[in-house]
């Protein structure tokens, strides 16, 4: 089942990706670099859902005082971590290329970095609290704290102020109207590959991390 | 062979070692999960 899953994962990603670079056209306005939507969007959607898992772990940490839950909220948490990395990176490439410049502190490179740093001190704090069960009750509280904070820096931030970041394409009139209908079908058949990818990839990584939990003596 | 074709080609190896590496990762895990 996992090996069949894991063949069709495979395909469908790959088609997507020959759908993102061969069969869609280029964005009315911005050309070839627009075909940064079907990797850097999507990343960007995993890494929210990724926060989302480690949310939803971490209210479980608090109300059962469960160790297998909060390996799975740290899981998660490292994860959208990595994802939201590979954002910043791949959109930091679309910057150079559309704006000719790497970082130019647009409110959305911003916001994302600021989202970097408060997941990050999740992991400080984390490394920081030696005890077992004071760890997984400090470390619950916080990831529910930002996620509170996150929608504010990925969703409402960069919509309050003046950005360079091409919404317009995706988002116009909220119905992503000026996306043709190849795009659109790539573009949603990529969100959904990322999206089975990170539930397979934190499969695992809960699998290692169990692992890895039990020769330190939690009982997970 | 055209740009396009070798982005084409790079991606696609890319996304077949990604994969490959879950393959040997989940057969090593289930070894681990045996013991």
């Amino acid at each position: 089942m996992g090996m069949l899953f894991l063949a069709a994962l495979f395909g469908f990603m790959t088609w997507t990706l020959y759908g993102a670079l061969v069969v869609t056209p280029p964005a009315h306005v911005l050309g070839e670099t627009a075909r940064i939507i079907y990797f850097h969007v999507p990343v960007a959607w995993v890494a929210v859902l990724a926060f989302t898992m480690s949310l939803w772990n971490s209210v479980v940490v608090l109300r059962r005082h469960s160790y297998e839950a909060d390996m799975k909220a740290e899981v998660s948490a490292r994860m959208g971590l990595w994802f939201c990395v590979l954002a910043t990176i791949s959109g930091a490439f679309f910057a150079k290329s559309a704006w000719n410049m790497y970082w130019n502190w647009d409110p959305r490179q911003v916001s994302i970095t600021v989202l970097l740093l408060v997941y990050m001190a999740y992991f400080g704090l984390r490394s920081a609290t030696p005890d077992f069960d004071r760890r997984i009750r400090l470390a619950a509280v916080y990831a529910i704290l930002a996620f509170a904070v996150m929608p504010f820096l990925v969703f409402v931030i960069p919509r309050v102020y003046m950005s360079l970041h091409p919404d317009t394409i995706i988002n116009a009139d909220g119905q992503g109207k000026l996306l043709d209908d190849k795009m659109r079908l790539v573009f949603w058949c990529a969100a959904a590959g990322y999206s089975f990818l990170y539930l397979k990839l934190y499969n695992l990584s809960v699998r290692v991390e169990r692992i890895a939990r039990r020769k330190e003596g939690w009982d997970v | 062979m055209s740009e396009w074709q070798t982005v084409l080609v790079c991606s696609m190896t890319t996304l077949a070692g990604i994969f490959v590496y879950i393959v040997y990762l989940d057969l090593k895990l289930k070894k681990a999960e045996k013991k």
